[in-house]
């Protein structure tokens, strides 16, 4: 993060655990944990375990639109977009 | 479907579809030597055989289980492919369990297969054709779930709950039967063993279309009057 507003309302995080190794990644991701009891976190990351792992809600892009949005589970589990299902279970050419 | 990146995954998930679908073939072919046995009564020997293989299906579901972990665990699966798995993992375990109702039918008739007032050879009127029922009603549950076809699995759910009626009155029978024929326990027992293993089947065979919807649609249509989906 280059630069922290004071009190704000959504906090976004573009691919906060870039390049971290596996226990520096969860204390990041404890950290978001914490944090969401008081703030909305976005994140932008390429980790669809990631983005299981931590988020409420996911959105899926693609090549600048939006593809796809709903509860986390349902999108890992029977997302409604093909093109979701493709990328989720990595069958992207 | 297309292919994922990681072609090694697609054989993985294949793999684990043909280790289900021939976990079935075994499980019908039980089934069938079942009745092939009740047909040609007095055949013990098809009954050891339907005994001594079941081994064979409980390797089989234990293969699958250790599969089913390893691509969990590798694989991180979602998506469908995830609802596969899933359903890969409760679908051998109905399986398995049709394999030990066939055992204990088998055992039943075995011990139970002298004539009384209640059974004829150890064996009750409707055992036959529910057993005939059961084979057709696993095969092509077997086959919708192989073609992802929800609306047979839906028609094998519906002809499951008709069949319902026959078990509930061929062990009523074998109540009023036994309240009359004391002398006839031992046999009658048997067959209310049977009869009860085939209500089982029919039963973990319903579970199997349960979970092809689960595949297909993601939807978990198991206990509806559990409100907890959310």
């Amino acid at each position: 993060m280059r630069r922290v507003q004071v009190c704000p309302e959504v906090i976004l995080m573009d691919e906060p655990c870039s390049a971290l190794d596996p226990i520096a990644t969860a204390k990041i991701e404890e950290l978001i944990d914490e944090l969401r009891a008081e703030y909305t976190i976005a994140i932008v990351t390429h980790s669809m375990q990631q983005a299981a792992r931590v988020s409420q809600r996911t959105a899926y892009f693609h090549l600048g639109k939006l593809i796809e949005v709903g509860q986390t589970d349902m999108i890992f589990t029977n997302p409604e977009h093909k093109l979701t299902e493709d990328y989720i279970t990595g069958r992207f050419g | 479907m297309t292919s994922h990146t990681y072609t090694r995954y697609d054989k993985e998930l294949v793999n684990l579809r043909e280790l289900v679908d021939r976990m079935g073939v075994h499980v019908s072919v039980q089934m069938g030597m079942l009745l092939k046995g009740i047909e040609e009564l007095p055949s013990e020997g098809k009954f050891d055989e339907v005994i001594e293989n079941d081994t064979v299906i409980n390797g089989m579901e234990v293969k699958a289980s250790k599969t089913v972990l390893k691509l969990l665990a590798r694989r991180a699966p979602v998506g469908k492919d995830l609802r596969m798995i899933i359903a890969a993992s409760r679908v051998v375990t109905d399986l398995e369990r049709i394999g030990d109702e066939s055992v204990t039918i088998a055992r039943a008739l075995i011990e139970g297969k002298s004539n009384s007032p209640c059974t004829d050879g150890g064996v009750t009127v409707s055992t036959a054709s529910l057993l005939a029922s059961g084979i057709n009603l696993l095969e092509r549950a077997l086959l919708a779930l192989q073609n992802d076809d929800v609306e047979t699995a839906q028609e094998m759910m519906d002809k499951h709950v008709a069949n319902e009626g026959t078990y509930y009155h061929d062990a009523n029978q074998l109540i009023d039967c036994i309240k009359q024929h004391h002398e006839s326990i031992e046999e009658s027992f048997n067959a209310a063993l049977q009869a009860n293993s085939l209500k089982r089947i029919c039963d973990h065979i319903h579970n199997i279309c349960e979970h092809t919807v689960f595949l297909v649609e993601g939807e978990d249509i198991r206990h509806p009057e559990v409100d907890d989906r959310g």
